[in-house]
């Protein structure tokens, strides 16, 4: 026999002891009047109670507890030293004197050696020097692309100065 | 023995004594929720309490104290299992053919660890297989669903205090309940008709 479709949610709140006193006076009524919703209610029981036994909730043994206890102090233990040397570095900052004395003396002795670069005579020939090689190639690319008209030209030349000596004979 | 509220306060401070007792006190439970969101892994299930120790430890100064101390405990714990299962699944993505192998190898009957299995009595044998059974139906609901059945049936948490480690409704904690218990109940109706 099938349990009465509206009281599903009844017989499985029920099973897991759930429903609140009205809907459990009234739940007990119908269950003794349905033998449909009893007999669900009771397999649903059962099958529960199989599977608690199926799956047991396990002990933690004392070693085992003692492990997991010792393992978090120690781990709380760490954090707390991790976060003690930085907060002793912020509280005392004395201890920043001599990495900062450290910094200056390197920006200062870069930076000496970069002042003389730059005042160097050979460094400014040097910074010129690709500009103006640059500069003679563009030259030199303008005569290659105007050489045909710059042959031209001298043919004239010749041809007028041919023309000039036939003239004064 | 010292309230609840008074070892928060003193674990808050560092007092190693107090942090003692609070693990203590949830250890067992919080063991037990694990070892069920593993599987029975009893490896991964002290991994887990330890980490959710940490995990409660370290954040106690975000402790509001709004609800009970083991009620925000057992939240951060079953995030922890939650997060752990999602690293697992993702492991066993990477590695599935080598699990494949594993599994396969495990399942073959030359090589069960027993081998006289088929001396022992048939009962054993079947509550082995039904307990076997259940595991893994358990494992086939869905997370939250899974995770309500398991509060409620295995770890006797009340459906209020489910609520608000699952930070849902009780209404829709219900409905979960509903659904796997549903589930389970069609997929071993063969084996309660069986009468064992």
């Amino acid at each position: 026999m099938k349990p009465c479709p509206d009281r599903h949610e009844t017989i499985i709140l029920a099973a897991y002891g759930e429903l609140s006193p009205p809907e459990l006076t009234d739940w007990e009524q119908h269950r003794t009047t349905c033998p449909g919703c009893r007999n669900e209610y009771e397999a649903l029981l059962r099958l529960l109670g199989r599977i608690k036994e199926s799956v047991p909730v396990p002990e933690l043994s004392e070693k085992r507890a003692s492990s997991v206890l010792w393992s978090v102090r120690r781990e709380l233990r760490k954090e707390r030293e991790k976060a003690s040397w930085w907060k002793e570095w912020l509280v005392r900052p004395g201890r920043l004197v001599p990495a900062l004395a450290t910094a200056c003396l390197v920006l200062i002795t870069f930076g000496w050696f970069g002042m003389n670069l730059i005042q160097s005579p050979d460094t400014d020939r040097d910074s010129m020097g690709p500009i103006a090689e640059s500069q003679t190639v563009l030259k030199d690319l303008e005569v290659i692309k105007n050489i045909e008209f710059l042959e031209d030209l001298d043919t004239l030349q010749e041809l007028v100065t041919v023309l000039d000596r036939n003239e004064s004979i | 023995m010292a309230g609840e509220r008074e070892l928060v306060g003193r674990a808050r401070t560092h007092d190693q004594q107090a942090v003692e007792e609070l693990v203590h006190r949830y250890q067992q439970k919080a063991y037990a929720i694990a070892y069920h969101f593993t599987g029975g892994n009893v490896q991964d299930a002290e991994d887990l309490t330890q980490e959710a120790f940490l995990r409660a430890f370290q954040n106690l100064e975000n402790f509001r104290g709004d609800s009970s101390f083991y009620t925000w405990f057992y939240r951060i714990l079953v995030n922890v299992c939650l997060d752990g299962r999602r690293r697992r699944r993702r492991w066993a993505q990477i590695f599935l053919p080598w699990q494949h192998d594993s599994k396969d190898k495990a399942l073959s009957p030359e090589e069960r660890p027993d081998p006289e299995a088929h001396e022992r009595s048939l009962k054993a044998i079947s509550e082995k297989e039904l307990s076997r059974d259940i595991r893994k139906s358990l494992k086939s609901l869905p997370e939250k669903q899974r995770l309500a059945f398991q509060l409620r049936a295995l770890n006797g948490m009340s459906i209020q205090e489910i609520a608000r480690i699952m930070g849902t409704a009780e209404g829709t904690v219900k409905s979960h309940l509903f659904r796997a218990t549903q589930f389970l109940r069609e997929q071993f109706k063969d084996w309660e008709d069986g009468g064992t």
